[in-house]
């Protein structure tokens, strides 16, 4: 179930809960009084270049701090409460992931599954799980600088999950996997979503509107729209290219109603 | 788990190459000191420790180069977003480049005392001078890979490499006054004998090193306030027992 903010249920059991959030990224107020509140399922957070997705997903992995407002993940305060127990549900796929090259696939997120302190006796078994689920089990024993820019983005869905977070973000997760790549991504998407709080960034409404329950739309840091992918097939018109999907013509018609509202 | 990564690091990470590089300079350096192997354990650790002064800023290049892996390879976020506190990370870390310099360290005495250099028992000045290099040397990785956590740059480490060796080889044998200053440094200089090697001294430095180690771990944990501490108490320390 998802809903926009509700500042009458302050310790609701969001997973995500942004009320005024603001967020700095350098000086520049990349994310600007946004409220927002996501439970189980996967939404998909769109906007065009500079829209504040990355500096959104890095607040919410705990990465940057709230600038004002307040921001509740799985029910604690990310400004001002326990970030080593709260990180511990978080898996974070950044945008820029890199890695260590002379480790082997299985390795790598062994390593990472110690940085989430998962407990010792579990972590064998949820990384074969992990890169099984991204359909590397048989490049497990690769080094990371053999393996192709796709399977590379692949072992990163796989760290961000190893730990079945309660709150999953990635961050362009599909940038560098092939069509196939993206089929089988948004399936795992769609199973992990069942569980899981799933927010996914990304510049292509395609994957959006096939994987997500929801999409939330941002620009210059505001919030532009917040709501179903039917809602967002609905906002379509008539402008503008007209071999784009009904998706892309609804995003493009919101971003364009918006602008013209704030005089942008 | 810790140990897993411990050994993962080493296996995986500089720790190898760096002994291999460490132990192929110090080695040279040890033996090519033909003068000060007279006989005597305290000799031997002596020209032991005047090969600090290549040894110890390849040690220190090594450490920046590891401390700033994650953000040079693109992973500083996702190591941002770790539950794992960042002290555990740099312990790591630390320790991978620490055991590294511990076993060429433990070579290169070997190959002192194999080249005749030693007899007799080991004195306990000569031990505790043994024992400030070793602790010289964990000192510089651990301050390495705070200075790296900081400077990331592919470059730091070569320039940092470069500025160090330039100091160590103009001001090494410099002992200005009664050169007790030099005493920040592991290798003792050219005036420096034998006779220097009093365990009082060498308890000083020691605790002089490892406050430096414990610094720079702190640091390279982000603590760098807290960080000051332990070296400043290690200086304190070392001109009240070098006096």
């Amino acid at each position: 179930m998802t809903v926009l903010s509700d500042p009458l249920a302050p310790t609701s059991a969001f997973a995500i809960e942004a009320d005024g959030l603001s967020v700095r990224a350098g000086r520049h107020v990349a994310v600007e009084r946004l409220g927002l509140a996501l439970d189980t399922g996967v939404h998909g957070l769109l906007g065009p270049n500079g829209a504040g997705k990355t500096t959104l997903i890095k607040a919410l992995a705990t990465v940057v701090r709230p600038h004002a407002g307040t921001l509740r993940l799985s029910g604690v305060d990310a400004d001002r409460g326990d970030l080593r127990a709260l990180r511990r549900e978080i898996g974070y796929l950044p945008q820029r992931f890199g890695f260590y090259p002379r480790y082997t696939a299985r390795e790598f997120v062994e390593y990472l599954a110690w940085l989430k302190e998962m407990p010792r006796d579990a972590v064998p078994a949820a990384v074969d799980r992990a890169l099984d689920r991204v359909g590397l089990a048989d490049r497990a024993d690769s080094r990371m600088k053999t393996l192709s820019g796709g399977m590379v983005r692949r072992v990163g869905i796989a760290q961000a999950i190893v730990n079945d977070p309660r709150i999953l973000l990635l961050d362009e997760p599909t940038a560098g996997l092939d069509p196939e790549q993206r089929v089988s991504f948004r399936e795992l998407l769609r199973e992990v979503g069942g569980d899981t709080c799933v927010v996914v960034s990304t510049h292509l409404v395609e994957d959006v509107a096939a994987a997500c329950e929801d999409a939330v739309l941002l620009d210059r840091g505001q919030l532009v729209f917040r709501g179903s992918i039917d809602e967002l097939e609905a906002a379509a018109d008539d402008v503008g290219d007209a071999t784009a999907s009904t998706f892309e013509r609804g995003y493009s018609a919101l971003l364009r109603d918006h602008r013209e509202r704030v005089g942008a | 788990m810790t140990a897993r990564m411990l050994a993962l690091d080493l296996r995986r990470g500089p720790a190898p190459l760096v002994a291999l590089v460490v132990l192929a300079l110090g080695g040279m350096a040890a033996l090519s000191a033909p003068d000060e192997c007279q006989g005597a354990w305290n000799e031997a650790v002596l020209a032991l420790r005047d090969s600090m002064w290549l040894v110890l800023p390849c040690v220190l290049a090594a450490g920046i180069w590891h401390g700033g892996r994650a953000r040079r390879r693109g992973l500083d976020d996702a190591v941002a977003a770790a539950a794992l506190p960042p002290a555990r990370r740099a312990a790591v870390e630390g320790a991978s480049l620490g055991l590294a310099v511990l076993a060429v360290f433990v070579v290169l005495l070997v190959a002192v005392t194999a080249g005749g250099c030693t007899s007799g028992a080991l004195g306990a000045s000569a031990a505790a001078s043994a024992l400030v290099t070793l602790v010289s040397l964990v000192a510089a990785a651990f301050v390495g890979l705070a200075l790296g956590r900081t400077a990331s740059s592919p470059m730091a480490a070569p320039l940092a490499l470069f500025l160090v060796l330039a100091v160590t080889s103009v001001f090494g044998g410099w002992s200005p006054g009664d050169g007790r200053v030099m005493l920040i440094l592991p290798g003792l200089g050219e005036d420096v004998t034998v006779a220097d090697l009093t365990v009082r001294r060498s308890l000083g430095q020691l605790l002089w090193f490892a406050g430096l180690a414990v610094s720079g771990w702190l640091w390279a944990s982000g603590r760098r306030l807290a960080g000051l501490a332990p070296a400043a108490a290690g200086a304190a320390a070392l001109a009240a027992l070098s006096s």
